[in-house]
């Protein structure tokens, strides 16, 4: 999900280098405190681990010839904390885009924000949030898949976002999102599952690692809920409300040469569908999906809570 | 004559209780080339890591060069001693062969001119003059083995500790450290299984088996002891 | 392995090689910047960023074959947007007509600027990877005030990833050798405990090299040797840089 700078204006690459600029900044400072002296070789060769675990190819099994791989943000979240995983990410995100040409250069703000930024923090508030309210074993798999999830469809979503921002959507908006979205929101199954299997074969083996980043306050679980939500509100109520408003880049460059109006739909084969979608104000169309995430955010905390409660009742009885 | 190097008593338990050294009494004088052999599990590494800190006896008292070592001489007394990891890579982490040597006398606050100084000089010592600028992973075994060394050298420590030198070494790397250890002026104890190594650079070896010392005496008269070393695990180096 | 190729062509000398890091990361980030900022209706400016690459591809003495293989991966992102843009940007004359799918001039326009704007941004990123030793890179990009913490977690990153991809290559290699049959869900079920394998040899593995960093006096801050030295050369080139394209906007005004 590495974008190249070839897809990105100045207008969001730039701002987008200054928040993950000054979010680097503030994560160092803060993991100085998460973890003790061993920690900058330990999040270098973690880094190196990431890396080389991002380069086992894992077969799509539904679909042959299509292979996956771990990205491991959520896996570093649950045994470093977010500050120290987000430094970890980043550093592999760099090494990426300096020695692979993964991602561009100037583009590193927006990864960063994508695959730093909301994988390691939305995806650490929603794993100790769900983790701390489920509780035990079934609670830690339960917040790791749904943290899996919602940081990587996020993820993606705020890459569509990037890329229609800057004007190079060829699709609508709304089409980006949900191709994205939807495609990394399986992935994200697929992330969490894996997570899950990878940290039962550390705790068996190194129970040690895994008491790192679990520990959460009630208070820091609830802040980090808010910024969780926060977040998406943000990047679905707010920006796609600036998107709408603002003619965007395709629109603008319609209107300067006057290009004729023509449907963005590919051909005819989702005309009928975007017809429908477009008859929808925008602004609605933001507001239904983050209802739908909220919803189901709260539908799974209470089967979680659910859960706790009769393991909790079993073990009494 | 006070000596460089004295365990007394030195007993060390791991976390689960089970004891790894079962008081340990050694002396070494300045300059003595001291061998610890024994079988796996002895003990060798575990002893080793008492000498700069690493690890902290749970009974006894170990004095480098006079001092006592604890928490509060620490800091003064870890560059006396220079320890060389069993496996280089995990002892060269810097991106070049410059940045690892000059570690040890950055982190003693010396100048940079100082530093550098040091740095060509250890490099020199251990025969890899010019070797500033590569990075450890494109190293051959002996020349980490050797940049290994050299980390050690440029913090000008009165012992060089060495945890099975000749491990993954081929013939020729062999024979250069050989060459080198014997070259060198210090103090120096390692852990090794090699006995042929011993032989030719150690005047001293001790054994030790199940964490308790079961010889201490002359090299050549413990190497020539077959029967000794056969009881505890080992094999004479003949001839 | 293409990360262990662009370490050993940084390795080598040449004009550009020698230039201080910062230099290079200022030309290269700028030059990235241009090309992403040329508006799409002055296709002129973007001819005018690609004799910069070429002469510091000759001048770099790297090889070219190489970097017109890698200039062909295209990234999905691009590879999809750039397919797409003919067909959904109704503007200009109908060129051509697939099926029930109509292709304009307008997209094809767009797809040719945007795969440009990718190849100089992409092969100029190369460039700044394959003539910096990366020891050099972050020590310039540490005079650049990026955090010391992050300097260093790359600094190490970079150290071990070599280490790391072989024995990740040699845990696949035996995996791939016991699987009845490549890509099959064998594969799947044996990665958590490759995964988890890998993780845990790190993490013991970080242990030791805190036990050495330790016994060599380490005391929560690394220290390097200060080293970059801006020449008569660094000068030059930042100066010519910035001439080159002022010119070219003055002139193509």
């Amino acid at each position: 999900m590495h974008m190249p700078d070839a897809l990105l204006s100045p207008a969001v690459a730039v701002p987008a280098i200054a928040v993950s600029g000054a979010a680097l900044a503030f994560a160092c400072r803060r993991a100085a405190r998460e973890l003790d002296d061993r920690k900058i070789p330990l999040m270098g060769v973690l880094g190196a681990f990431v890396f080389a675990a991002q380069m086992i190819n894992l077969p799509l099994v539904i679909i042959p010839g299509v292979s996956w791989h771990l990205i491991g943000a959520v896996l570093m979240v649950s045994l470093l904390g977010p500050y120290s995983s987000f430094v970890v990410m980043t550093a592999v995100l760099a090494i990426q885009a300096l020695l692979l040409g993964d991602g561009g250069l100037l583009a590193l703000g927006c990864n960063t924000l994508n695959m730093g930024v909301i994988s390691c923090f939305l995806g650490y508030g929603v794993y100790s949030a769900i983790g701390s309210w489920a509780g035990g074993a079934r609670g830690r798999t339960l917040a790791a898949i749904a943290a899996a999830v919602v940081s990587s469809t996020a993820a993606a979503v705020a890459a569509a976002i990037e890329i229609h921002l800057s004007g190079k959507n060829p699709v609508s908006l709304f089409s980006a999102v949900w191709l994205m979205g939807s495609v990394h929101f399986l992935f994200g199954i697929g992330e969490g599952v894996l997570t899950v299997a990878v940290l039962a074969f550390i705790l068996r083996l190194r129970p040690a690692a895994v008491q790192g980043g679990a520990q959460v306050q009630r208070a820091a679980m609830r802040r980090f809920v808010l910024a969780g939500l926060g977040v998406s509100l943000l990047i679905g109520g707010v920006v796609s409300w600036w998107a709408s408003s603002s003619p965007d880049g395709l629109e603008h460059a319609a209107a300067v040469f006057k290009w004729p109006e023509g449907e963005s739909a590919f051909g005819g084969l989702m005309q009928p569908v975007e017809k429908a979608l477009a008859s929808v104000p925008f602004l609605a169309n933001a507001l239904i999906g983050l209802t739908a995430t909220a919803l189901a955010f709260a539908v799974s905390l209470m089967l979680s809570g659910l859960a706790a409660r009769r393991s909790a009742a079993s073990k009494a009885a | 004559m006070q000596h460089i190097v004295s365990l007394n008593g030195l007993k060390h338990s791991y976390h689960d209780g089970t004891a790894a050294l079962r008081g340990i009494s050694v002396q070494i004088a300045a300059g003595e080339r001291v061998a610890i052999i024994g079988p796996n599990g002895a003990g060798k590494t575990t002893l080793l890591l008492h000498l700069n800190g690493i690890l902290q006896a749970t009974a006894g008292t170990i004095e480098i060069c006079g001092r006592k070592l604890d928490r509060a001489s620490v800091a003064e007394l870890r560059p006396k001693v220079g320890i060389v990891f069993q496996n280089a890579d995990d002892q060269l982490f810097m991106p070049t062969v410059l940045d690892d040597v000059a570690f040890g006398p950055l982190n003693m606050g010396l100048a940079p001119d100082e530093v550098s100084r040091r740095v060509t000089e250890a490099l020199g010592d251990v025969g890899l003059a010019g070797f500033e600028r590569k990075a450890p992973y494109h190293l051959s075994g002996g020349e980490k083995k050797a940049v290994a060394i050299a980390t050690v050298l440029s913090m000008s420590p009165e012992i060089l500790v060495l945890d099975e030198p000749t491990g993954s070494l081929d013939h020729r790397a062999r024979r250069r450290l050989i060459r080198l250890l014997t070259s060198l002026p210090h103090t120096l104890i390692t852990a090794t299984h090699d006995l042929r190594m011993v032989a030719e650079v150690c005047h001293r070896v001790i054994i030790l088996d199940g964490g308790k010392l079961a010889a201490d005496g002359p090299a050549a008269s413990i190497l020539a002891d077959a029967k000794l070393l056969e009881a505890h695990g080992l094999e004479s180096p003949g001839s | 392995m293409h990360h262990a190729y662009v370490d050993q062509l940084s390795a080598m000398s040449s004009p550009v090689h020698r230039l201080d890091p910062r230099t290079k990361i200022i030309c290269t980030l700028a030059f990235c910047g241009i090309v992403v900022s040329v508006p799409a209706d002055r296709l002129a400016l973007l001819a005018w960023c690609v004799p910069p690459l070429c002469a510091a591809l000759a001048v770099s003495r790297l090889p070219l074959l190489y970097f017109l293989k890698r200039c062909l991966l295209l990234s999905p992102f691009v590879a999809t947007v750039l397919v797409f843009f003919p067909f959904t940007q109704h503007s200009g004359t109908e060129v051509a007509r697939v099926g029930p799918l109509h292709v304009y001039s307008g997209g094809l326009l767009m797809s040719a600027v945007l795969a440009a704007r990718f190849l100089c941004t992409v092969l100029a990123a190369l460039i700044l990877a394959c003539t910096t030793p990366f020891a050099a890179l972050l020590r310039g990009l540490e005079k650049f005030r990026v955090p010391r913490m992050f300097i260093m977690v790359l600094s190490f990153l970079y150290r071990y990833l070599f280490v790391l991809v072989d024995e990740s290559d040699r845990m696949r290699r035996a995996r791939d050798s016991r699987s009845p049959r490549p890509g099959g869900a064998a594969a799947l079920r044996a990665a958590p405990g490759m995964i988890g394998m890998l993780f845990i040899r790190t993490y013991d593995r970080s242990d030791r090299v805190y036990s050495a960093m330790l016994a060599r006096g380490f005391d929560g801050t690394v220290r390097t040797l200060d080293e970059l030295h801006f020449h008569v050369a660094d000068a030059a080139v930042l100066a010519g840089f910035a001439a080159y394209f002022i010119a070219v906007f003055i002139v193509a005004r």
